[in-house]
C-alpha cells in the first residue's frame, strides 16, 4: 500500500469525522436540531425542524399584530428553525421587518369569537410597483419567537413552549 | 468468474440480472450509486441538472463510471450544494456524498486497493451511522426507550398512517391528530393556544414501544457486529443489516436511505461474504416494490 493509497483510504472518514464533530458542537452550543447537520440523529427526538415553529408579531401603532409568513421566506425560516441562534433570529427578524407588508382579508378583529382574537396580516414580498399605497402597512418593529413541541404520553397532550425570541424596534 | 458490465451487446432481462449478479463489484457499485443519485438524489436544480448530464455521459461511455474525475465532479457538485445549503439536508444525503467521495478516492488508488477502500469505508459508514443514530436517541433530552418518541411520530407523521392503518388504527382519528398539531402551530394567529389533546390508542402505544426497542437493538447489533471485522461476526452483521433494510422501509418511506444502505452492505460483503452481495441486490428490488404506490389504495384521511 502506497502512501497515496493510505491517504485515499482515510480521506472520506476524515471528512465524516469533521462533519460529526461540527454537528455535535452545534447541537450543544447553537441549539441545532439533532436531526440536522449530518450527525445521523434522524428519528431521535420529538424536537425537529418540523416541530419547531415561529410566532411572528408586527408592531403597528403600539399593537402587536400576528403575522402569517409566506413561502418566499422558506430558506431563512428553515435555517433559523434548524439552528435558532440569536444571529439567525436577528437576520430573519430584519428580513421580515424590511419586507413589504400587505393587508390581507383576515386583517380584522372578530369580537364575536371567543378567545382573544386578533387581527392577522399576511407577509409577502411584493414588488413595490405592484403595491398600491393604501395596501402597504408600516411597522414600527418585529417580535420573533421560536417555539418547540413536547409530548406527554401519559396524558396524550402535545404542549408547546417558547424557546427563544428576538425583538426589533425601529428608531 | 466475473463478467464486466461494459459489454454493449443488447441483453434480455434474465441475462441482465445474471450479468448484474455476476459482474465485478467495481462495476456494480458505481452503477447502483448512479441510480441512487438519479432517483433519490438532490433536489437543488443544478445538482439535478448535472446528475442528469453525468448519467447520460455514463450511459454513452460506461468506462466513465470507473474514472476518478467523473466521481470528483459528482463529489464537488454535491459537496458544494450541501456546504452552501446544509441546514435542511437529510442525513442520507450526507451519506450519499460520502459514497461519491469514496468512489473518487477508490478509483484514484492503485488497482489492488480500489475495492478495499470502498468496502473498508462502507463498513465504517455503517458503523458510524448506526452508532450515531443510537447515540442521539439515547442522548437527546426526550424519553426514547419508553416509546414516547415513536408514539409522537406515529400520531403526527402522515408517512406512517398507511402502516398504522394496516394494524387497525383509526385513520380518521390519526388525520384529526395531524390537523390538531397543524392548528397548534398556526393558533397564535387567532388565539392563545399552547397545547392540544391527541388520540393515541393502547395499540399505538404498544407499537411505539416495540418500535423504539427494536430500532435500538438492531442498530446496536449492526454497529457492533461489523466492528469485529471477522468472517463470523460479519455473517451475523449482514443478516442483521439485511433484516433492518427489509423491515425498516415498510413503514418508513425513506427509500434513498434504504438504497444507500444496500449499496454499502453490498460493498462490505466483498470482504468475507461476496455471495451475500446478491441479497443486497434483492433488497434494492424489495425497496422498489415498497415504493409502489400501495398507500394510494387506502382511503383519504
Amino acid at each position: 500500500m502506497t502512501k497515496l493509497d493510505k491517504a485515499l483510504l482515510w480521506f472520506t472518514p476524515l471528512i465524516v469525522l469533521l462533519v460529526l464533530v461540527n454537528q455535535f458542537y452545534r447541537v450543544e452550543t447553537h441549539g441545532l436540531s439533532t436531526w440536522q447537520g449530518g450527525g445521523f440523529g434522524m428519528f431521535s427526538s420529538v424536537d425537529s425542524i418540523n416541530t419547531r415553529f415561529f410566532k411572528i408579531y408586527l408592531q403597528i401603532d403600539g399593537v402587536m399584530v400576528p403575522v402569517k409568513v409566506e413561502d418566499n421566506f422558506d430558506e431563512l425560516v428553515t435555517v433559523t428553525r434548524a439552528e435558532p441562534t440569536q444571529e439567525n433570529l436577528q437576520q430573519l427578524a430584519m428580513y421580515i421587518y424590511e419586507a413589504n407588508w400587505v393587508q390581507s382579508g383576515n386583517f380584522k378583529f372578530d369580537t364575536s369569537v371567543e378567545g382573544n382574537y386578533r387581527p392577522v396580516l399576511e407577509i409577502r414580498r411584493y414588488e413595490s410597483m405592484d403595491l398600491l399605497p393604501e395596501q402597504r402597512v408600516k411597522a414600527d418593529g418585529v417580535q420573533l419567537e421560536i417555539w418547540k413541541t413536547q409530548f406527554d404520553s401519559e396524558r396524550n397532550i402535545v404542549t408547546t413552549y417558547k424557546h427563544a425570541e428576538y425583538v426589533y424596534t425601529a428608531h | 468468474m466475473s463478467i464486466p458490465l461494459t459489454n454493449n451487446n443488447p441483453v434480455s432481462l434474465k441475462a441482465f440480472i445474471h450479468r448484474l449478479t455476476t459482474a465485478h463489484p467495481l462495476d456494480i457499485i458505481p452503477i447502483l450509486t448512479l441510480f441512487i443519485l438519479l432517483f433519490h438524489g438532490y433536489s437543488i436544480w443544478y445538482v439535478k441538472f448535472f446528475t442528469m448530464v453525468l448519467a447520460i455521459a455514463a450511459l454513452l461511455y460506461r468506462e466513465l463510471l470507473r474514472s476518478p474525475i467523473y466521481w470528483f465532479v459528482f463529489s464537488f457538485i454535491i459537496g458544494f450544494s450541501i456546504f452552501s445549503h446544509w441546514h435542511p439536508i437529510d442525513n442520507h444525503k450526507f451519506l450519499l456524498l460520502y459514497v461519491t467521495i469514496t468512489l473518487f478516492c477508490a478509483y484514484s488508488a492503485s488497482s489492488g486497493w480500489q475495492l478495499k477502500i470502498i468496502s473498508g469505508n462502507a463498513r465504517l459508514f455503517i458503523i458510524v451511522l448506526m452508532g450515531m443514530s443510537v447515540f442521539w436517541k439515547l442522548y437527546s433530552s426526550d424519553p426514547y426507550l419508553d416509546g414516547t418518541f415513536f408514539e409522537y411520530i406515529y400520531l403526527s407523521d402522515q408517512r406512517f398512517v398507511a402502516f398504522l392503518a394496516s394494524f387497525g388504527v383509526d385513520m380518521q382519528l390519526l388525520g384529526k391528530n395531524q390537523q390538531a398539531l397543524f392548528n397548534l402551530q398556526q393558533a397564535y394567529l387567532n388565539q392563545d393556544v399552547i397545547s392540544t389533546q391527541v388520540y393515541s390508542p393502547p395499540l399505538l402505544k404498544i407499537m411505539a414501544w416495540l418500535t423504539g426497542w427494536w430500532v435500538v437493538i438492531i442498530e446496536v447489533a449492526i454497529a457492533v457486529l461489523f466492528m469485529f471485522r471477522t468472517a463470523l461476526m460479519d455473517k451475523y452483521g449482514h443478516w442483521a443489516l439485511l433484516l433492518f433494510i427489509a423491515t425498516t422501509y415498510i413503514p418508513a418511506p425513506v427509500y434513498g436511505f434504504g438504497w444507500t444502505l444496500s449499496v454499502l452492505g453490498y460493498a462490505v460483503s466483498q470482504t468475507y461474504w461476496a455471495s451475500y452481495g446478491r441479497w443486497y441486490l434483492a433488497c434494492i428490488l424489495l425497496l422498489i416494490i415498497y415504493q409502489l404506490p400501495w398507500r394510494m389504495v387506502l382511503p383519504e384521511l
